[in-house]
């Protein structure tokens, strides 16, 4: 089925998804979105399972999740072998940190950046170790071009010869930063350090050759940018270490392996995993990465300059190579007259809540380096009108003042 | 009305939806979930992909406390020492996984622990250099204060013992613990308690805040009609400024409930139908009229077995007696190995020969038949079992072996 006739906008959201009335959705980055047909093929799905619960347990599971795997590791150009699902990238972070054999005085690398989930679990795992640290390299607008990023996680790993481990974004949640991780796996390793790569954003979104990459740990969603039913992410594991990243539940299969340990964490639902496959033709029925990035690229451009402009801000400085495909941040003036929307992560979480109950807008709003920045997400049931209508209603609030 | 609904062929028939021609005698295993509580499901996955942020961002929270506290009501537990996780084997690795041990502790569990949970036992044993014993109960079991004995003997023997886990009911082999006294000697000897309910909730009366032991998990997604999976965690107030969970996410170092209920994004929807499910249970007649039903069902199997197959129930004293499920001693099979291969396979086979659904286990050296019965069974479904059964070479063994003798097919 190829419906590289559909137009991509409004006539895709009313083909492929289905929303509530009245909503704007410009926040496809925080949970992702499932198109309808992927929506039903999971209820048909669980339908299956509760129909006959043992053969789907026993038996039927098996070759579903086997063929997620190879799907899933296919589109990430990895060995299927070294691919395990689990529910989410925190679920995949929180494994290695936890399995990680830490001696004492280790430390984590991390940036300014990090999502505060994959913080708070990399100091919980430094807490292990008293004398452990976690330091985290800045990363500040303006940036001048790739090098800066790769040079500043360069010298922090100089400064600290005590870790252990980096733990860096693919795409950075709050910033939507493409980091040029292909150079910093390469400079990690002349120094021994070992690459945990969160990739929660970038399945989808950003091309990804795992096998090539090689870094030591890599984690992303599918069901951010990639269609899924929530939560399906996979953890990307080489070999050297698998003998010893155990999954967090020990269960049946302990010490069978790892692709059997991480299989089987007892009785839940898998559902949302074998509905990659199906995700995935998806994607590629819509065009692929390079039909999808090519327009959500343009969107965001023509979104931004437009918000900038409107709103009377700018735009943060990046090279356009560290440009997520998804997403972008735009500068939001002050807000000094309003108290609930301090530059502050509480005020961060009023703004979006606000915009979204009040006002029927879902996007994300985040405090970096001391301002609010929109974050802005596309995607194929996206249009101007969209953005239009988040630029009249800030322009309209900030007019009341 | 649901209350009105005859057990048997006619609720399967309105509320279960189950495949037709397969006959369903293993809800121990994977639970069902009827169709009223399925529906309550996809509307829940609706409500959540029509609109992600508000569902993630207002009304997950809302109906999630809403859950925690219509499970805490059934088990007579404070809820703000509860908490959902996907299943039982989830609660226990909690809990041994963030318990501050010391170098050198001791686990105790028993021969018939959950095989998960063994192996998490001795995974964490070995971390901390300690050992995971495991006291040994046979068949026949004479009176439950044996059990109670072989524990505090090994409790006064190993006096590094630092954990107990407990079966409530265990499993495969069906055996309904005395918690409480298990429980009360553990404290007199300042041994923590956890208490793997994992088929209890939904099959006994449970009532937490009374039992008090320091950690109970237990699922909801067996015999309670859940999706799978929901279960539940509860942890002594004392013991929960450590009790973290095994996911360390948005809500760290924010307090027991905060942690474990933001656990990244995912689908928490088994947990939110809770209170549905309860109605619905509730509706049918709930845990007695259940039994009741049950209990008729299987005496009329164990009969079947007996005179058909001359297979014969465990002894158990009564107080051990699961309520919805019974133990039947099998003979050897031709060509089946008394082993966990040999059993998984054996049930493969029926299911796949003869489309019924079972499950047998090997333990101690023998093959044993694990019977459940719930609302949606009819004696018809054990006659198909027992013909089923019938149908595979059967072994007369040298070895002592009670049965043998009866089964000549």
């Amino acid at each position: 089925m190829t419906l590289n006739d559909v137009e991509f906008g409004a006539e895709v959201r009313r083909k492929y998804f289905h929303f509530e009335e009245g909503f704007t959705f410009i926040n496809h980055g925080s949970f992702g979105v499932v198109p309808t047909s992927i929506r039903e093929k999971r209820k048909q799905l669980l339908d299956v399972v509760n129909d006959n619960p043992d053969v789907f347990y026993r038996q039927a599971w098996k070759p579903l999740m086997s063929t997620a795997i190879q799907a899933a590791a296919e589109f990430l150009g990895a060995d299927p072998n070294n691919v395990v699902l689990v529910q989410n990238a925190t679920t995949g972070i929180n494994s290695v940190l936890k399995a990680f054999p830490w001696k004492k005085d280790d430390e984590i690398l991390a940036t300014t950046h990090t999502y505060r989930a994959v913080e708070n679990a990399c100091r919980k795992s430094a807490e292990f170790y008293k004398g452990g640290h976690i330091h985290q390299f800045e990363i500040g607008f303006p940036i001048k071009n790739e090098e800066e990023i790769v040079r500043n996680m360069a010298s922090a790993l100089d400064e600290h010869p005590n870790v252990r481990m980096a733990v860096l974004d693919h795409i950075t949640s709050p910033s939507a930063l493409l980091l040029p991780i292909k150079k910093m796996i390469e400079e990690c390793r002349k120094r021994r350090v070992l690459v945990l790569i969160d990739g929660a954003h970038a399945p989808g979104q950003a091309e990804i050759n795992l096998e090539e990459l090689c870094p030591d740990f890599y984690t992303g969603n599918f069901h951010k940018w990639v269609y899924t039913p929530r939560g399906s992410a996979i953890l990307w594991v080489h070999k050297d270490h698998q003998g010893w990243c155990t999954p967090l539940v020990t269960s049946h299969m302990y010490n069978k392996g790892f692709q059997l340990e991480y299989g089987q964490q007892g009785t839940r639902d898998d559902t949302p995993y074998f509905l990659i496959p199906d995700a995935i033709q998806f994607y590629k029925d819509m065009g692929g990465m390079d039909k999808i990035v090519k327009y959500t690229k343009k969107l965001l451009d023509d979104a931004c300059r437009m918000m900038a402009e409107r709103l009377q801000t700018e735009l943060p400085q990046i090279p356009q190579s560290m440009e997520a495909a998804g997403m972008r941040l735009v500068l939001l003036p002050d807000f000094d007259k309003f108290e609930r929307y301090t530059k502050t992560w509480e005020g961060s979480e009023n703004l979006y809540n606000d915009i979204m109950n009040i006002h029927k807008i879902n996007c994300a709003v985040y405090p970096i380096q001391g301002e609010l920045f929109l974050r802005l997400s596309a995607n194929i049931y996206n249009e101007m009108d969209d953005y239009v209508k988040l630029a009249d209603l800030l322009v309209q609030l900030l007019k009341k003042v | 009305s649901m209350t009105e609904i005859e057990f048997g062929r006619s609720i399967r028939r309105t509320c279960f939806g189950f495949k037709e021609g397969y006959f369903f005698l293993n809800h121990g295993s994977y639970g069902a979930v009827p169709v009223p509580v399925r529906e309550r499901q996809k509307e829940l996955l609706d409500l959540m992909n029509e609109n992600p942020d508000r569902f993630y961002k207002i009304v997950e929270g809302r109906l999630y406390d809403e859950a925690r506290r219509a499970a805490s009501a059934f088990l007579g537990a404070k809820a703000e020492n509860l908490v959902f996780v996907p299943n039982a084997t989830t609660g226990v690795n909690t809990v041994l996984r963030s318990l501050p041990w010391d170098d050198g502790d001791e686990i105790l569990g028993t021969n018939f622990t959950f095989t998960s949970n063994v192996n998490a036992c001795r995974s964490v044993a070995d971390s901390i250099n300690g050992k995971f014993h495991q006291f040994q109960i046979r068949f026949p079991i004479k009176d439950s204060s044996e059990i109670v004995k072989s524990m505090t003997s090994y409790l006064d023997n190993f006096q590094k013992i630092r954990l107990v886990v407990l079966d409530h009911i265990s499993s495969p082999t069906t055996l309904v613990f005395p918690v409480k006294e298990m429980i009360a000697e553990c404290r007199k000897r300042h041994v923590l308690t956890l208490v793997d309910g994992a088929h209890a909730i939904g099959q006994v009366e449970v009532n937490l805040e009374d039992l008090r032991p320091d950690f109970y998990t237990g699922n909801f997604h067996k015999w309670l009609y859940t999706p799978r999976g929901c279960a539940i965690l509860w942890v002594a107030e004392e013991q929960q400024k450590w009790c973290a969970p095994l996911l360390i996410s948005l809500q760290y170092k924010k307090g027991y409930q905060k942690e474990f209920k933001i656990q990244g994004t995912r689908d928490n929807i088994p947990y939110l139908v809770v209170p549905e499910v309860l109605k619905f249970f509730e509706d049918i007649g709930g845990l007695e009229k259940i039994h009741c039903y049950a209990d008729t069902l299987l005496d009329s199997a164990c009969q079947m077995l007996w005179n058909r197959l001359g297979a014969r129930p465990v002894e158990v004293p009564e107080s051990m007696k699961a309520p919805n499920m019974r133990l039947i001693h099998l003979p050897r099979f031709k060509g089946y190995t008394i082993n966990f291969e040999g059993a998984r396979k054996l049930n493969l086979d029926i299911m796949e020969k003869h489309k019924v659904v079972c499950l047998i286990c090997a333990v101690q050296g023998q093959f044993f038949l694990r019977l459940s019965a719930n609302v949606y069974n009819e004696l018809s479904d054990f006659v198909k079992l027992v013909d089923a059964l019938s149908q595979f070479n059967w072994e007369d063994s040298i070895h002592t072996n009670p049965v043998s003798h009866k089964c000549k097919l």
